[in-house]
């Protein structure tokens, strides 16, 4: 009979989803560890870090425990409370203004958490019902609509904010989901074309900050303005290419520990990581990251249904995107926006979201044959 | 709706069916998702791998500063170990100005302890970047005072400056040295390799506010200290040549001047002085011209100062003796140039000696006659008029003897009492010391010791010009011209002085030939005691108004300096002062 039980309990669990993000975690506690040494406070950041893990264990266990196909009953409430979060910031006596953007709640001058955060998780559980209707086939117009709807929704709320790397996150996690939620292949074409042209719009009528721009011309011509607009990326190549093949050591970053490399323990993690422990390091996060995927792939494709299988979709989107952004823009690959890399980067707000996703995977494995 | 589609909808929908999308859709995912990594992984290999180490040099170059720690000067010391050039403790001041936020607080902060313009340090400091000096080389009490202050962004370190405590003493013999304290002119120029020493390097790490990183040293090398130089130059006699030389030249209402006091003996510089002078601590107030050692760089017309070097060739050759005698009409005539006295006189018949006692133009041109071109031209290239004196000083000249080859009909006529050729003071002193000291031609120098480098030899070499014999007549000769001749303002009371004025006209320096009118160089050049010469004195005073004869302009100021320096030197007196009686016992 144990054996049954312990076979039947080990079927409910991922394991290689459990392993990978366990692994991360601890690849990501230990950069932490090492960036944020020497900083003031330093010893207390590492702590904040692992009760940040602590805390996400909590919404982990939480969406593992409850059947995942109960939320779409949830609808109206979820979108009320995704609403409120993303534009809670706004509300006065609750935002927390830094770096131009109020994206952080807070009680007097203590921040709490970015809301925009946790509302990533709650629109996939949301646009999945919404796409899910479709039955895998999405090719009127209308039924896109319905979806940009939602999306335009949301990334206005964020926008008041104003993130705009937030909001390229919710971007990327509608396409992702759309691709499997059979969105015809000419409405992504379209779709591309509209965001050109959107770019180049917003570029022409000034719509963005003047840093925004700054670090949009940056990117393009990363030799424009080497102290200005350009430092952190000149400083991020610089401290990841003299990482060279096996790094610095641990500890031994001489570029992140005198402080070149701005927000080092944050968004900039993986240019520590990068020259600390070289290109090596850097394929092993690389490879981490693409076993996690691929086991999130698995669960999507053995999701019981098209529900499930589009939040695991949109949970992809946001940790690929996240992923490509984050190391990207360290490696002068993307511009440079405030996105933290997942399970790595120093901050409560998305270790407990990614956490929180973790336990929406392992819910969808969990209930792959029904109930 | 076809057949084939329908069928999968239903399939993909079910709920009964584990697939519940079309398998090709989560493969487009997987793709997508195994480009973006590799296009990721593939930029990592061209940033790390491949440029690397370019990147890992970027990254060196930033976070390190090379400081060059700086060797402390060595001091110059005249030839009793008096300080002539010194080197003190002072501190250099930096600012790293993305550091500093209030600007104009720290300028004014800076310009109240340091002095200065507070708006001069403001533009500094608004210049940016990492490193700008503020003040180098500041007084360390008043560096002190700023760094009390506690400005976030200034730092400190320590540094030396270079101090000349007698000022104006010598300025032109010792010359200056620049901010960095490498040798600009003088003796602190051409004995820069041993008074500089080597500096050290520290290479420090640094963090971008371009603080330095505690025990963030990742190379230091000790800085050699210079080694102290002495020099052969006496202080006092220094101190007082200059005094006279300044003197002589406002009394005379000269443009310029210098003298020249050496040991014949050995060519070892007592003193050397020039008018106009300048403080060298200070030495970016003076107007360049100070700047010029007279005595090394500028070269004259000698005049009849020559006419003692005529002499001693014409008896050293053995074609006359001081006693022959010569029938000098009141002119002569030769090449188309008439030679005439600067005083007409009748036809008379002079002695050799008589010729250089009463400077007589015609009598140097018999002379010159005697000897011929090529005769005249051998001695005076073996005074070492044709070449450098190898003085221990930089940017020495040499005057410009013609060869032979391209005498003009004339030349041989007005060589020999000093037109046609030049030289400077110091080619003269030298070649007077030949005659001083029996003969041999000296190398005039500064250096008497380095007392930190005691394997190291100093050879000064000499050369014999003359014979022994003919130099000791031809002091006889030039012993009279201060006794009986053009010289007689020059006498030391209590020593016999040999010695030669010269009174020449300056070559136009318009570029078109023949003289400046009015312009003159006054000199005398002697050396005493006559028997036995010690100190050896060329006082050349340029562009003389009120006088601008040597014997009136220059040969009292010979008088004082010669007098004094025997003094100071302690050489015993040779003949009966007058008006001094001697005890008959002590």
């Amino acid at each position: 009979m144990d054996r049954s039980r312990s076979r039947k309990v080990l079927n409910a669990v991922n394991v290689p989803l459990v392993v990978w993000t366990t692994a991360l975690v601890v690849y990501g506690t230990v950069m932490v560890a090492s960036a944020t040494t020497g900083m003031p406070g330093g010893g207390g950041m590492i702590l904040r870090h692992l009760v940040g893990v602590a805390l996400g264990l909590v919404p982990l266990g939480l969406a593992w425990a409850i059947d995942y196909t109960r939320l779409r009953g949830w609808q109206g409430p979820l979108i009320a409370l995704g609403a409120f979060l993303l534009i809670s910031p706004r509300i006065p006596g609750l935002g927390y203004t830094a770096g131009g953007a109020t994206s952080w709640l807070a009680i007097g001058d203590v921040r709490l958490f970015q809301p925009s955060e946790p509302a990533k998780l709650i629109f996939i559980v949301v646009a999945a019902a919404i796409i899910a209707q479709f039955k895998g086939r999405i090719d009127q117009p209308a039924q896109v609509a319905k979806v940009m709807a939602y999306l335009a929704g949301a990334v206005v709320l964020i926008m008041l904010q104003p993130d705009l790397g937030t909001g390229l996150v919710f971007i990327a996690i509608t396409f992702t989901m759309l691709i499997v939620g059979g969105m015809k292949g000419r409405y992504f074409a379209y779709a591309a074309i509209a965001v050109a042209v959107a770019t180049v719009a917003v570029l022409q009528l000034g719509l963005l900050a003047q840093y925004q721009e700054d670090r949009l011309l940056v990117f393009i011509e990363p030799e424009r303005d080497p102290t200005g607009a350009g430092y952190n990326l000149a400083q991020s190549k610089i401290a990841i290419g003299s990482g060279g093949l096996t790094g610095k050591g641990l500890g031994a970053g001489t570029q992140s520990n005198l402080h070149f490399i701005p927000a080092r323990h944050t968004d900039f993690i993986f240019s520590v990581l990068g020259e600390e422990l070289g290109f090596l390091g850097a394929v092993l996060l690389l490879g981490l990251f693409l076993a996690l995927l691929v086991s999130a792939l698995a669960i999507s494709t053995s999701s019981r249904d098209l529900y499930g299988a589009l939040v695991v979709t949109g949970v992809i989107g946001m940790w690929l995107f996240q992923i490509l952004e984050n190391m990207g823009m360290t490696v002068g690959m993307m511009p440079i926006t405030g996105i933290p890399l997942p399970f790595m980067s120093f901050g409560s707000s998305s270790m407990v979201t990614n956490l929180g996703a973790v336990g929406l995977l392992l819910s969808v494995w969990a209930r792959r044959y029904g109930t | 709706m076809n057949g084939p589609r329908n069928d999968r909808t239903r399939r993909s929908g079910g709920a009964a069916s584990k697939r519940s999308a079309p398998t090709g859709r989560f493969l487009l995912l997987l793709c997508v998702l195994g480009l973006g990594l590799l296009v990721v992984a593939g930029q990592l290999v061209r940033i790390q791998v491949i440029d690397g180490p370019v990147y890992a040099a970027k990254a060196a170059d930033q976070r390190t500063r090379e400081i060059t720690l700086s060797p402390q000067r060595g001091f110059i010391l005249d030839r009793e170990g008096e300080v002539l050039a010194e080197t003190v403790p002072a501190r250099t001041v930096y600012a790293v100005p993305s550091v500093i936020v209030d600007k104009e607080g720290a300028a004014q902060a800076i310009a109240s302890t340091l002095g200065g313009d507070a708006e001069e340090y403001l533009a500094r400091l608004e210049r940016g970047g990492t490193y700008q000096y503020i003040a180098r080389k500041a007084d360390p009490t008043r560096a002190a005072a700023l760094e009390a202050l506690g400005i976030s962004g200034l730092g400190f370190h320590d540094d030396s400056r270079r101090v000349y405590p007698s000022n104006e003493l010598a300025c032109q013999v010792l010359g200056f040295v620049g901010v960095d304290d490498t040798g600009l002119s003088g003796l602190e120029l051409y004995y820069d390799d041993l008074l500089a020493g080597e500096p050290g390097l520290l290479i420090g790490e640094r963090d971008r506010e371009g603080r330095p990183i505690p025990g963030g040293v990742a190379f230091e090398e000790e800085a050699i200290d210079g080694v102290d130089i002495v020099l052969t130059i006496d202080k006092d006699i220094q101190y007082h040549a200059q005094v006279v030389l300044a003197e002589t030249v406002e009394e005379w209402g000269a443009a310029a001047g210098s003298v020249v006091v050496l040991d014949p003996t050995d060519g070892a510089i007592l003193a050397m002085a020039s008018v106009p002078a300048f403080n060298p601590n200070r030495f970016g107030e003076a107007d360049q011209a100070a700047y010029r050692n007279r005595s090394i760089v500028d070269t004259y017309e000698p005049g009849s100062t020559i006419k003692s070097l005529t002499a001693a060739a014409v008896i050293d050759e053995g074609l006359y003796e001081p006693e022959s005698m010569f029938e000098l009409p009141p002119t002569i005539t030769v090449g188309g140039r008439t030679i005439k006295e600067a005083h007409p006189r009748p036809t008379v018949t002079w002695s050799l000696t008589d010729i250089v006692t009463n400077s007589s133009n015609v009598g140097a041109v018999k002379l010159g006659q005697a000897l011929g071109k090529e005769g005249l031209y051998e001695y005076f290239a073996r005074f070492g008029l044709t070449e450098k004196t190898g003085v221990d000083y930089p940017g020495e000249v040499r005057g410009s003897l013609p060869p032979v080859e391209q005498w003009s009909a004339s030349s041989i006529a007005t060589v020999p009492f000093g037109q046609g050729i030049s030289m400077t003071p110091l080619q003269l002193a030298r070649a007077l010391s030949a005659i001083a000291n029996g003969g041999e031609l000296v190398t005039p120098h500064f250096l008497k010791d380095v007392p930190d480098a005691p394997g190291m030899t100093l050879v000064w070499p000499k050369e014999r010009a003359i014979s022994e014999d003919a130099a000791a007549r031809t002091r006889d000769v030039m012993a009279d011209v201060v006794t009986e001749g053009t010289g007689a303002a020059a006498a030391v009371p209590g020593y016999r002085v040999a010695g030669k004025t010269g009174t020449a006209q300056k070559a136009r320096t318009d570029g078109r030939p023949g003289y400046a009118q009015g312009k003159y160089v006054a000199s005398f050049s002697g050396f005493l005691p006559a028997e036995d010469p010690r100190v050896l004195v060329i006082v050349t005073v340029d562009e003389p108004t009120k006088s601008i004869y040597g014997g009136t302009v220059a040969a009292p100021a010979f008088a004082r300096i010669a007098g004094f320096a025997v003094e100071h030197l302690k050489i015993p007196p040779t003949s009966p002062v007058t008006g001094v009686s001697q005890p008959e016992q002590e």
